[in-house]
Order: structure tokens, then sequence, then C-alpha cells
């Protein structure tokens, strides 16, 4: 391997651990405060843990989408970049035993288009994604933290 | 007193008979413009806005113990302390707590804001958890209200006027204590 593809090797390992520390960082000041720095929320107080949990919304296409339009995510101050970065760590920290192998990780202009949708009430489209994943044999225990 | 008597109801018809009601009027509804124009006319807090520090300033907003920027940014039983930086409420350090544990009888809330301080020893930013200590009536020693950072109720996640007791069953709120969870790091803004 020429000495140029080592150091763009190198460059991307370092970009990607940086990438991580960032997300960390932005889940601790944006995301935390209540769904707890172990990422296990506030089942009684309808704060949904992160383990397990959107492992599974990624199974189908609007539970991908779901994950970037949660009101933490929509109308948090973090731009598409820190927000795709944010869901990436926390899936691979809090749902890696659920992600697929081909899992793609998000991307900023993925995030930009999810965003760009404002769910009306996003309860009910919960409701509708969990239903898809039953309908596909997967279940969802929001009671489980 | 009879005299006290006729001189006002002399003194009542001499105002009725040289005044119309409707210039009576008039003047009294310039006075109320007045004040209002003088004195906001309903009650509100404006001392976040009035002190130099204000929402998001970099100065404290003032305190009650160790108030005034006096107090030593290392001792966690004064409003100074570094990681105070955004506390609004009573210190659980003067309460029968600590700096990260709730006084005994009090249950931590269920929910909370992050907010970063510049330690001064080391002149690195630290991500600070403001957790509320629940279900105990208020503390009432070392009430603190900076606010460096902190934002208005619309961003609620880095809000400090709210009680974080709010998701716990017995939401009284008792003191805030203020959790170091890690050193945050400046980054440049990302597209």
């Amino acid at each position: 391997m020429s000495r140029g593809l080592w150091l763009t090797a190198l460059l991307v390992l370092a970009f990607e651990a940086g990438a991580t520390e960032w997300a960390q960082q932005n889940y601790l000041l944006y995301c935390s405060g209540c769904h707890l720095p172990d990422g296990r929320g506030s089942a009684v107080n309808d704060v949904p843990s992160l383990h397990g949990i959107p492992g599974q919304f990624i199974k189908v296409p609007r539970g991908r989408a779901f994950l970037a339009q949660v009101p933490g995510i929509l109308y948090s101050p973090l731009s598409d970049a820190e927000a795709a970065e944010i869901i990436n760590w926390m899936l691979a920290q809090y749902s890696g035993e659920l992600l697929p192998a081909d899992f793609k990780p998000y991307t900023p202009q993925e995030v930009a288009l999810h965003r760009r949708v404002r769910p009306a009430n996003i309860m009910k489209l919960r409701a509708e994604i969990l239903a898809e994943l039953a309908a596909l044999g997967v279940t969802v225990d929001y009671r489980a933290q | 007193m009879q005299w006290l008597d006729n001189f006002m109801e002399r003194k009542t018809r001499e105002v009725a008979q040289l005044t119309s009601r409707r210039s009576a009027l008039l003047r009294v509804g310039k006075a109320l413009i007045g004040a209002g124009l003088l004195f906001p006319i309903l009650p509100f807090d404006r001392q976040p806005q009035a002190a130099p520090g204000g929402h998001g300033g970099d100065a404290p907003a003032g305190g009650g113990h160790g108030g005034g920027g006096k107090g030593d940014p290392n001792d966690d039983t004064a409003c100074e302390y570094w990681r105070y930086c955004a506390l609004d409420g009573f210190l659980c350090t003067c309460c029968g707590g600590s700096i990260s544990s709730c006084p005994a009888g009090s249950e931590v809330s269920k929910v909370t804001w992050v907010g970063t301080c510049q330690n001064p020893n080391d002149g690195k930013a630290y991500l600070i958890s403001y957790n509320d200590c629940c279900g105990v009536s208020s503390c009432g020693r070392c009430m603190c209200n900076y606010n460096i950072g902190e934002r208005p109720a619309y961003r609620m996640g880095v809000h400090n006027d709210v009680n974080w007791c709010m998701g716990n069953k017995a939401n009284s709120y008792h003191c805030t204590v203020a959790v170091a969870l890690g050193i945050a790091e400046a980054r440049e803004p990302v597209a």
C-alpha cells in the first residue's frame, strides 16, 4: 500500500474517532438530560430507553426517518451533520446488537431530508410504525429500560 | 371633628362645581397612562435582564449566599463555585447533600438539563448535569442564581427556571446538585 493511501486511512480513522467523541459530547449535552447518560430513559415519563428500541425502528423506512423526526432531534439546534452523528453513535452505542450487517449509517443529507418533514402528530406516527413493525413480527416494548 | 366634615364637604362641592366629570376622567386616564409608561403595570421578573449576566450572559445574575461574585470558585458551598455557572436554586451542599448527591430523604430528579461551565483551575469546559433533588420541601439555604449559557423556556433543554422534579412521583423541589459528566471540547461549527 502506498504511503498516500496509508495516510488517507489514518485520517479516516482519526475522523471516525473524532466523530464518535463529538457525538457523545453532543449526546450528553442535548439528549442525556432526559434519556440519561446511560440511555435508559424514564419509562414512567414517556422518555423511551435507547436500548433496543431505535435498533428496531431502522428496520422499516418510515421508522428510519422517524429517528430523525423525534422532537429531540427535529427541534434541536443541532446541524444535520451533528444530528446524523448523534443518531449513528446512539444506534451503535445502545442498539448495536440489533443493527443488520448491511446497516448504512445516516448521512447529513439523509437527516436533512427527514427533518424537512415535521410530523403533525408524532405519537400517532409512532403507533403506525409500531403496527408496521408488529406486522413484520417485531415487537417493541416501551416499558423496558 | 365636625369642622373636618364641613371642610371636606365644602372642598368636594367646590371641586364638583369648578370641574367637569369628563375632565376628571381625562385626568385619571392621563395619570394611568403616564404611570403605565413610567412603571410596568404587570409584575414580572426583570432581574435576569437587568443583571449583567442575564439569560446566556457571562456574568453572574446575583444570588444569595456568596452573591456578588466574591465567593471562592473552589468552595462548593458558595454560589461562585465554578460548577454553578448556570445553577438557579438552593445548593445541596448547604442542605445536607454533596456536589453530586442528594440529601438523605430526597430523590434525584428523573429528568434534568446539561450545560457547560469553565473550570478556572485548568481552563477547560466541563459538561455539568444540574439535577434537582425532589420529594422534600424547599431547603431554603444557599440560594444561587447564575445563568451562564442558560436559555429561555422555549429551549427547555437548557432552561433552569423550571422544576426538574416534574418527572418524579413526589415533585416538590428541595435543592440542586451539579454533577460533572465530562470535559466538553470546543469545535468548529459543523455544516
